[in-house]
């Protein structure tokens, strides 16, 4: 640990940290880092680092839409949430890949709404039925008003972050009352190698200031935007990570923040990013290893299988990246429903998908070991070759003890599987699907508070000239 | 009657052997006829409930549980069915064993289950039954139909054997054989000589049931 820190600050101190951003290069001249300007390059000392991950919150709430309820992201807590930013949907209907467009963002986030084991909302889509320059802050309205659970999105325009600011703001009763309770947080990505873009260390400083919590993503890219050794890459990442917050800590000290691993391989053979390689699990692991020892919140984005159709290559990738994810107790786990190297979205991905999180939850709880659950009076009682189908200890502990899936997990005999109908994975998710949606209905929002948020979204239309959006408030 | 058999009724909904055995006790006091309680406050119950997990809409363990409870009812009232001299009707009389060399019974029991809530005298003889078992009980038995079950591929030889013996001892043409288990299929069946073969235990009802009606 103390190995990867220690490589991580040196390179962040000798080697420097690009910074497509004068106000972060002014706030870090004014830390007494040397900053040179021309380069945009900033030699980010040891001290300052380390003094940024004391000032670091441990952990944080995240609310839900009404500010009820919240989610406590850190410590040994494991958290799930879909797959984010996908151009193309793999339509469940059709079984066709094509864009996706404002209908399948709003079923979406029904259909997340309703799946206990996601605890965050993502704006896993991005229509492409509304022109670009809305379509960040659109997405997540779409979202909001379909869903109370808490918010995660990212900026695509430096507008369009003022725009998602304005709408998180407006939801939550004003910027104070967000602040006190953030009911979202946001995505700023770097640009490997050792680089930070203009927008996203705008979002950095700005949600610093309003205390919005930021999640620090590192893309990476193994052999490609960073060393093809593990070792290397994880140091390059831990130096991003701290270079991003550093700056971060320097706005608004104790603002709260989560680490975030995204550790894509690329693919030498086909050039490709793949997010579904084993190496991505074992950077998410080290990562969550040198989170733990650092004190902050972790997050990756994993799951994310690198096939065009479900079939058992998706399976193998999502169980494997999930499970090991979770194991490694990192505290937001985003990818289910997400595929075709990050580039694809599956609702029936995303049902089964939420399976894995489910078996992935209970594997990490693991076996409860005590007089009840150790049954010795039951193993007298029943004795040498009896059963224990009848025992009041079986019904009791049956829900307790073991994960009971859904229909989509196929455990029937040959002859009952032929009597329902000899339907496969994707058919029994088809179906479980179906019902989900068909039975879900989201929570409305408070009619004042939609009534605020809908004058903002017609506000924004506004200055974009935009007449009519596929979703869209009806003018009042 | 109609509040006892409401009890009856309830022990199964709730799979509570207990208060079976309290109702069909109340059955005998206040003498009620058994034979409709069986039929009105047990076997209608566990038949649905039978056709539910066939469907896939019950639990296996629950359908355990519902079979268990009506069997704790009918120890109860079997007695005094006996006493009173009645005859039941039922869909006729289902001799059923594992093979000798295979102690699984799950599957088994789980036919077993299946047939009694579908009005059939089962007769369970339990497992590794030696071929001279099978004969004796066939004698003095007279079941309609022998259930022989296998899970083992080692065992299968043996229901071959029972056939052969049914027909050295002449008793071939007074009992039907259904054979089962994981180990054996519908070729099987042809190449020993069986009269069906039942791939799992709703298969089971279904030859069974056809067997009887077809004479």
């Amino acid at each position: 640990m103390e190995t990867i820190h220690g490589a991580s600050a040196k390179v962040l101190e000798e080697i420097g940290f690009k910074i497509h951003n004068d106000e972060a290069l002014k706030i870090l001249e004014e830390a007494h880092v040397q900053v040179d300007f021309e380069k945009k390059i900033a030699y980010i000392p040891r001290d300052l680092v380390e003094k940024a991950l004391a000032g670091t919150p441990t952990n944080f709430k995240l609310y839900d839409r009404e500010g009820a309820q919240s989610i406590e992201i850190g410590g040994d807590n494991v958290w799930f949430g879909p797959g984010t930013t996908s151009i193309n949907i793999l339509d469940h209907e059709t079984g066709e890949r094509r864009l996706a467009v404002s209908k399948d963002c709003e079923t979406h986030a029904k259909l997340v709404d309703a799946l206990d084991r996601m605890a965050i909302q993502c704006t896993s889509l991005v229509p492409s039925d509304v022109p670009n320059e809305v379509k960040d802050w659109y997405r997540l309205y779409i979202n909001i008003i379909n869903s109370e659970k808490p918010h995660f999105t990212g900026p695509f325009t430096k507008e369009g972050f003022y725009d998602i600011k304005r709408i998180l703001e407006t939801v939550a009763g004003g910027s104070s009352a967000f602040a006190k309770k953030p009911r979202a947080y946001i995505c700023v990505e770097t640009s490997s190698p050792l680089r930070i873009g203009e927008i996203p260390c705008l979002a950095l400083i700005e949600c610093s200031r309003a205390n919005i919590p930021v999640e620090i993503r590192f893309l990476g890219g193994l052999g490609s935007l960073a060393p093809v050794t593990l070792a290397g890459s994880l140091v390059q990442q831990t130096a991003e990570f701290l270079g991003t917050l550093v700056i971060h800590q320097l706005v608004n000290p104790g603002a709260p923040v989560v680490w975030c691993g995204t550790p894509a391989l690329f693919d030498m053979k086909y050039g490709t990013p793949i997010l579904s390689a084993i190496e991505t699990a074992m950077m998410e692991a080290a990562m969550a290893q040198i989170g733990r020892y650092y004190e902050v919140p972790t997050g990756v984005r994993t799951l994310c299988s690198s096939t065009k159709v479900l079939d058992a290559e998706t399976g193998m990738e999502s169980g494997i990246g999930l499970t090991l994810a979770a194991l490694s107790g990192i505290n937001i786990i985003q990818g289910p429903g997400q595929m075709g190297n990050a580039n694809l979205h599956s609702l029936l991905k995303l049902v089964i998908d939420h399976e894995i999180c489910g078996m992935a939850y209970h594997l990490k709880n693991g076996l409860r070991v005590d007089e009840d659950t150790l049954a010795l009076d039951l193993i007298k009682k029943v004795g040498p070759g009896g059963t224990y189908f009848l025992e009041k200890h079986t019904r009791e502990w049956l829900q307790k003890e073991l994960y009971l899936p859904s229909e989509i997990i196929d455990r029937k005999t040959l002859p009952q599987w032929k009597r329902g109908g000899s339907e496969d994975v994707v058919e029994r998710s088809k179906k479980y699907l179906e019902s989900v949606l068909a039975e879900h209905e989201p929570t409305p929002m408070d009619t004042d508070i939609k009534k605020d948020l809908d004058n903002v979204f017609l506000d924004i239309m506004k200055r974009h000239k935009i007449n009519s959006m596929p979703i869209s408030p009806s003018r009042t | 009657m109609e509040n006892v058999i409401q009890d009856l009724k309830n022990a199964v909904k709730n799979y509570d052997p207990e208060a079976a055995e309290v109702a069909a006790k109340r059955v005998i006091d206040e003498g009620f006829d058994p034979v409709i309680a069986i039929e009105k406050g047990l076997t209608e119950d566990l038949r649905e409930i039978g056709d539910k997990f066939g469907s896939g809409e019950v639990w296996f363990i629950d359908l355990m549980a519902a079979a268990n409870t009506v069997q704790a009812a009918v120890r109860v009232l079997e007695p005094e069915i006996k006493r009173r001299g009645i005859k039941q009707r039922t869909m006729g009389k289902f001799l059923i064993g594992t093979v000798a060399g295979d102690i699984h019974d799950i599957g088994k029991n789980i036919v077993v289950l299946l047939l009694m809530a579908n009005g059939f005298e089962v007769i369970d003889i339990g497992v590794e039954i030696p071929v001279e078992v099978f004969i004796e009980k066939v004698r003095e038995i007279k079941p309609d139909i022998l259930g022989l079950s296998s899970l083992l591929t080692s065992s299968m030889p043996e229901q071959k054997k029972v056939i052969d013996a049914l027909t050295e001892n002449g008793l071939r043409d007074t009992v039907k054989v259904i054979i089962g288990g994981a180990a054996v299929n519908e070729k099987w069946a042809a190449e020993i000589g069986a009269d069906g073969y039942a791939e799992d235990a709703v298969d089971a009802i279904k030859v069974a049931t056809a067997m009887i009606s077809g004479g």
